[in-house]
């Protein structure tokens, strides 16, 4: 672990060694380590896929002074003078690469623990800075406390696989992916944090396990580039269901996890085994709504009833947060986040599913939940004021009666966004009275071309036309 | 006569976007001007207490979204009104032009007993500003060819006009109610030997 007093001394000579490796580093890296950044046959294929595995990190940043490493003895000083030399190397760093991307990470991380550690000063003079953030290979490590209830269960190491004695061994884990890992491990963590993983494919593998086979991967494992061949039993291939690369077993713990893309082209919501990079991505995919599954699976919604419920229930919803968010009582109630919580994207659009809503509708708690949310609104919408007022009188028949776009036996005019009764509106073969007029008035104004002088008579004459 | 007074006053004020609507509002209610415009969604109201011929009236003024993406919702609120106001932008021909549609609209959601003579007040608004573009003569002819409806020129910023036009919009409204009793004699009774047919309220209620 080098403070970032040591780094800084060595950082002419890392300049310039950068400067000099930095043409070369994305060949190096796919030299030094075939198998990991890129599963593909050919390795000219490399980048395109580069944000389909593992994020290398260039051979540049790995070197001992570029672990990413900083610590809490570094002062304020010391991070601003960090914080200018690492926007130095991103400015010499080539346009889009992989290099620009980690040492941009890296900036955001140091200008980000430069804040904390301003913040932390401007409170309290004196205080040491408690939470020391460890920045590797995109992981946020802090260290990892031990609750009361769970002290007897047994953790493993991500790293080695060890298990971490906890009353005698200082571990790290984590705070964005959960990655748990030994103190004496840190500086050797391979696997890229899954959060970054997740942000940067900002989808979960849509194709159901994308496998390419171990010669592709060069019979090796495609985290830790460990030799997979069938001499020594311990170290046999395992299939990750997920990302359909095979991993040893110190990077595989067979691990049962649902998988996203079987959800969304087979709504099979059974566990498979994969490994632990996807474990932990998964699990951070879980609540992301991103899934836009009519567009992926539009036959499903013909196939499973739940699904069918849940979409008329999230339309009519959507219906309502108009209603809602036009309304200043139910603004200063706070009516949409009182029901709905972290979950807004229910409401916000009808498209969108998370993985974890995916699974509520299929055991069908998210209905029931859709339904309570449903009652409320509904109970709020009739009997206030100002959102009686938004509602619709059926023109048709142009009863007293005040109807809503989330009524039953309403239709609405894609058109002009009109709403009727459905048996009125089939009674006009579906022809909306609202896009008639508008219409009409189309052809007038087409009719008498901006003559300004004119147009009052014109005006009159089309009233009267109308009133006839 | 045994009259049901009704001391609550209805008022759409309608026009295009950024005409002025909200602030002609504000200058009568509470008497502010912003320079800053905001637009409105969907619809709300205030309230304010008046005076018309010795009656104190409250009178409930609807500002409505001019802006077409915050029409989404629905315009019930027509219905069971006293007054419609009119907006237009002195600097702008199209929302003068536009005041056409507007009308016909109203008339349509709000379908009142009597369109033909239901109050309407037309207000040009932004007088106090340069780059005039439909002159007087146009608007009150405009007016003139729409069985005379009440035109005035205001600006919600200075407050020219303003409290004018809005008292002749609650006399207006009361008249047209004052009206409306007349027509609809003793509602609360119920009379045996009354001719079914010549019921009002009937002709324009199909049952469905």
């Amino acid at each position: 672990m080098s403070s970032w007093r040591e780094s800084l001394n060595s950082i002419p000579g890392t300049v310039a060694a950068f400067v000099n490796e930095s043409a070369t580093t994305a060949t190096n890296y796919l030299h030094l380590r075939p198998g990991t950044p890129t599963p593909t046959t050919s390795e000219e294929s490399g980048p395109q896929h580069s944000d389909y595995k593992a994020l290398p990190i260039p051979a540049s940043l790995v070197k001992e002074q570029w672990r990413l490493i900083f610590t809490s003895d570094a002062n304020v000083q010391d991070l601003q003078a960090a914080i200018a030399h690492c926007r130095d190397l991103v400015l010499l760093s080539d346009e889009c690469s992989e290099e620009r991307r980690w040492l941009v990470r890296h900036l955001v991380d140091l200008r980000y623990s430069l804040q904390e550690l301003e913040e932390a000063q401007a409170s309290s003079d004196g205080l040491v800075l408690v939470n020391a953030i460890k920045s590797v290979v995109g992981h946020h490590f802090v260290p990892f406390h031990v609750h009361a209830r769970q002290r007897l269960a047994k953790r493993y190491c991500d790293h080695c696989t060890g298990i971490i004695w906890s009353v005698v061994q200082a571990s790290y884990t984590c705070s964005d992916c959960g990655y748990l890992v030994h103190q004496k491990c840190i500086d050797s963590v391979v696997r890229v944090c899954a959060h970054v993983l997740v942000s940067e494919r900002k989808y979960p593998i849509a194709e159901i396990c994308p496998e390419i086979g171990l010669a592709a991967q060069h019979y090796k494992c495609a985290e830790c580039a460990t030799l997979l061949n069938f001499k020594n039993s311990w170290i046999e291939p395992r299939l990750c269901d997920y990302s359909g690369l095979y991993y040893c077993p110190s990077c595989h713990w067979n691990d049962f996890s649902i998988v996203p893309a079987r959800i969304v082209h087979n709504w099979d919501f059974g566990a498979r085994r994969v490994s632990r990079t996807a474990l932990q991505e998964i699990k951070l995919f879980l609540d992301m709504p991103l899934i836009k599954l009519e567009d992926e699976n539009p036959k499903l919604f013909v196939f499973v009833e739940k699904l069918c419920a849940v979409k008329k229930l999230r339309q009519n919803l959507e219906h309502m947060r108009h209603y809602l968010t036009a309304c200043k009582q139910a603004t200063d109630e706070k009516l949409i986040d009182a029901q709905l919580g972290g979950r807004r994207h229910l409401v916000q659009s009808k498209e969108f599913y998370a993985l974890s809503d995916l699974m509520q509708v299929d055991s069908g708690t998210l209905a029931d939940f859709l339904q309570a949310i449903f009652n409320a609104f509904d109970r709020h919408i009739r009997s206030c004021v100002l959102c009686v007022a938004k509602a619709y009188i059926c023109e048709i028949c142009g009863n007293n009666e005040v109807i809503f776009p989330f009524d039953d036996g309403c239709i609405k005019c894609d058109q002009c966004n009109s709403i009727c009764h459905r048996v009125c509106m089939t009674r006009k073969n579906m022809i909306c009275p609202k896009c008639v007029r508008i219409q009409e008035r189309r052809l007038q104004v087409e009719r008498a071309p901006s003559k300004n002088e004119k147009y009052n008579e014109d005006g009159d004459e089309a009233d009267d036309a109308q009133e006839a | 006569m045994a009259t049901r007074k009704k001391s609550l006053l209805k008022v759409i004020i309608l026009g295009d976007s950024s005409v002025g609507k909200t602030s002609l509002m504000n200058q009568y209610v509470n008497k502010r001007f912003s320079n800053q415009y905001k637009a409105t969604i969907g619809a709300d109201f205030c309230t304010k207490e008046v005076v018309v011929d010795d009656r104190v009236v409250t009178m409930q003024i609807w500002d409505t979204a001019g802006q077409e993406r915050f029409q989404s919702l629905g315009v019930a609120f027509y219905r069971g009104a006293d007054c419609c106001v009119l907006v237009y932008d002195v600097t702008a021909p199209n929302s003068f032009k536009n005041l056409d549609s507007w009308r016909d609209e109203f008339l349509i959601q709000a379908s009142p007993r009597d369109p033909e003579h239901f109050p309407f007040v037309v207000l040009g608004n932004k007088v106090d500003l340069d780059n005039r573009q439909v002159s007087t003569r146009r608007a009150q002819q405009w007016c003139q060819s729409k069985n005379d409806i009440p035109y005035y020129e205001t600006s919600a910023k200075e407050g020219i006009n303003v409290e004018m036009a809005f008292q002749t919009i609650a006399k207006n409204a009361l008249q047209q109610e004052a009206e409306a009793e007349i027509y609809n004699e003793f509602p609360d009774q119920i009379r045996l030997n009354s001719d079914r047919n010549n019921r009002p309220g009937n002709a324009d209620n199909c049952q469905c």
